[in-house]
């Protein structure tokens, strides 16, 4: 505990503080981060919500119109990009096309290391880690995309920079490239020991690789903290939105007692949640998890106390789950279970089901 | 083969004409000319200086026009700032007013008691009749070539590709040499050959500001009016050989140079 309270007055590794930009279309609006070393965040949001000013900014290029970006505990905020150690990797990879893949990688080493064979050895070192040591000699025109964004990949961590920003690295990438190319990204960053910040619009990329996640909407960091509290306690309705919860409902506080707060979100339809409230504001958004709700053929006694019963709607296969959709006196809730239990359970469109959950897993934000 | 349809044969039809208009003008001056006149020309010394000093002095107007123009390209394509616009404009002035307004305006002040003719002449420089004189005309009439085409490059160079430069450890000005410029050296040189063929036909503004020394245009025009046509041919048919002659070579050497448009 004490540890802990005394890490909350150091400097973490990076700090972002109050930091406002500008640019006309695009702006960012009191941005406030913290990383600590070998961090890996992922920022996620709309398209046009900042991100990629946001990682400009932190480079260097963009001038703010408030707020200061610390370092290792020193103020970069006017630093020039080449003076920063932080290095930027592009979603299209950007090599300089009239190199050859060894030269776009030993590009940033030239300027620190004088021996060539020390270059030269550091090159094939970090090629090796990305599997593209057979590939040093050729132009980037006739690298596949995944071969490029390795390429680009190599050319930016072996700088060794104290701070690695990734704009949607693999979005122009398929499907399998992406898998492929998250794992060696991992090894390679954590081979490195490089902090990361890596902005993108695919949940995966949150789940294989980030401990931190922060939701952007228009210029404002609307919730930054680790995965797992971000994606179960949304604070924001929004946030609950974007990151996939699917059940939000616009809900009235009407009572309570024993840590228990008590919400209608329709004409007869109550949901109780250990959520205290302040019975002071009492529109609330309500926000239940899909993955959270039970579904059984019948009533049973349990502690659970929200049990509902409702008619399947629609069963929807998704990947390796099955999505359920059933309607509560009009009122539509999602479920997500597996097509064991599907079949174990019959659930059918039509069928009479009842679901049930945890009033811990009713989540109260405010509406404001 | 790919199919000709009749809108292709039409366009054709129709687009043949420029180029028959400004070829068959071009090979009929050069095969109505006497080849025996033609070498008596290479050996008259005022033929051959005539030529020489457009080439120079069309040279020296380049090298001025890279050394100003390159920087300003590389600010119009990478800032957008308040009367950006206007700079623009003011640039292209000159390929739009006429040639002998140019001598005009370029008189008034390069004249030895003008705005910038007085303090040059402080340190011995002088523009009437003088070979600084023809520079200064030929650059003002030709500049914006490798202002435009220069442009044109740095614009086709990703700014995202400067901005990994620099946070792999380069300066901007560093960033220039080693990636953008490198990535638009075709621009700028095709910017600076047309730069270069504009200065050496220029005319009209080096009539007024500086008709002596004379240049090949110049000395065409006095051939012409002096003597005749007959008289003038010659010497129009060296010029444009000169002229065809680097605008070949150059093409040459940039038909093999790669280029790095973006896709």
């Amino acid at each position: 505990m004490l540890i802990r309270i005394w890490r909350e007055f150091e400097a973490m590794f990076l700090e972002v503080n109050n930091l406002s930009v500008d640019l006309g279309q695009f702006h960012l609006i009191d941005v406030n981060l913290g990383l600590e070393k070998e961090d890996y965040m992922v920022i996620i949001g709309p398209t046009g919500s900042g991100k990629s000013v946001l990682l400009e900014t932190i480079a260097g290029f963009y001038r703010p119109q408030s707020g200061r970006i610390f370092l290792e505990g020193k103020d970069i905020t006017h630093l020039t990009p080449e003076k920063r150690g932080i290095s930027i990797i592009y979603q299209d990879y950007v090599l300089f096309p009239h190199m050859n893949v060894f030269e776009n990688i030993a590009y940033g080493l030239k300027k620190r290391i004088e021996d060539k064979e020390v270059i030269e050895s550091s090159v094939v070192d970090a090629a090796k880690r990305l599997k593209i040591d057979h590939l040093l000699d050729r132009n980037p025109e006739t690298l596949s995309g995944g071969e490029k964004q390795r390429t680009a990949i190599a050319r930016s961590l072996i700088v060794e920079p104290n701070l690695l920003l990734m704009d949607e690295p693999f979005s122009a990438l398929d499907v399998n490239t992406h898998t492929y190319l998250t794992d060696l990204l991992k090894k390679a960053v954590s081979d490195y020991q490089t902090t990361c910040i890596h902005v993108s619009h695919n949940f995966n990329d949150v789940w294989s690789l980030a401990e931190q996640v922060a939701v952007m909407r228009d210029g404002e960091i609307l919730q930054q903290g680790v995965v797992a509290d971000v994606f179960s306690k949304p604070r924001h309705d929004f946030v609950a939105d974007f990151v996939g919860v699917r059940n939000i409902f616009q809900g009235e506080v009407v009572g309570g007692s024993k840590g228990i707060t008590d919400v209608e979100i329709d004409k007869n339809l109550i949901l109780h949640s250990s959520d205290t409230y302040n019975t002071d504001f009492k529109e609330v958004i309500v926000v239940i998890r899909p993955e959270n709700i039970i579904f059984s053929n019948q009533p049973f006694v349990s502690s659970i106390r929200n049990q509902l019963k409702g008619i399947v709607t629609e069963v929807v296969l998704i990947g390796p789950t099955v999505w359920v959709e059933v309607d509560v006196h009009g009122t539509s809730f999602k479920g997500i279970i597996t097509p064991s239990s599907l079949d174990m359970l019959g659930i059918k469109k039509g069928n009479e089901i009842y679901l049930s959950f945890k009033s811990v897993n009713v989540k109260l934000i405010d509406n404001d | 083969m790919r199919k000709l349809d009749h809108t292709t044969i039409f366009f054709a039809l129709m687009g043949s004409f420029l180029f028959f208009f400004v070829l068959i003008p071009i090979v009929n001056l050069m095969v109505s000319a006497n080849p025996g006149i033609i070498l008596n020309n290479i050996q008259d010394p005022s033929v051959m200086s005539a030529l020489f000093l457009s080439i120079y002095a069309a040279l020296a107007a380049t090298i001025i026009a890279l050394l100003f123009g390159v920087p300003l390209a590389y600010l119009l394509a990478r800032n957008d700032f308040w009367g950006k616009g206007f700079v623009e404009s003011v640039i292209d002035v000159p390929l739009v007013i006429p040639h002998t307004v140019s001598g005009i305006i370029l008189l008034l002040v390069f004249n030895p008691g003008g705005i910038f003719g007085q303090p040059l002449s402080q340190i011995g420089l002088t523009f009437s009749d003088a070979i600084p004189g023809i520079i200064v005309a030929m650059l003002f009439a030709s500049s914006s070539f490798v202002v435009n085409s220069s442009r044109e490059g740095f614009e086709s160079v990703d700014p995202r590709m400067e901005k990994v430069a620099r946070t792999l450890g380069s300066g901007s000005l560093k960033t220039f040499f080693i990636i953008t410029l490198p990535l638009s050296l075709r621009n700028v040189v095709v910017g600076s050959i047309m730069c270069w063929a504009r200065a050496i036909s220029e005319f009209g503004a080096i009539v007024i500001l500086a008709y002596y020394p004379t240049t090949a245009p110049v000395l065409i025009y006095r051939r012409f009016v002096d003597f005749g046509l007959q008289e003038s041919i010659p010497v129009a048919v060296l010029l444009i050989s000169v002229c065809l002659v680097l605008f070949l070579i150059v093409r040459l050497l940039i038909s093999g140079w790669k280029t790095y448009d973006k896709d």
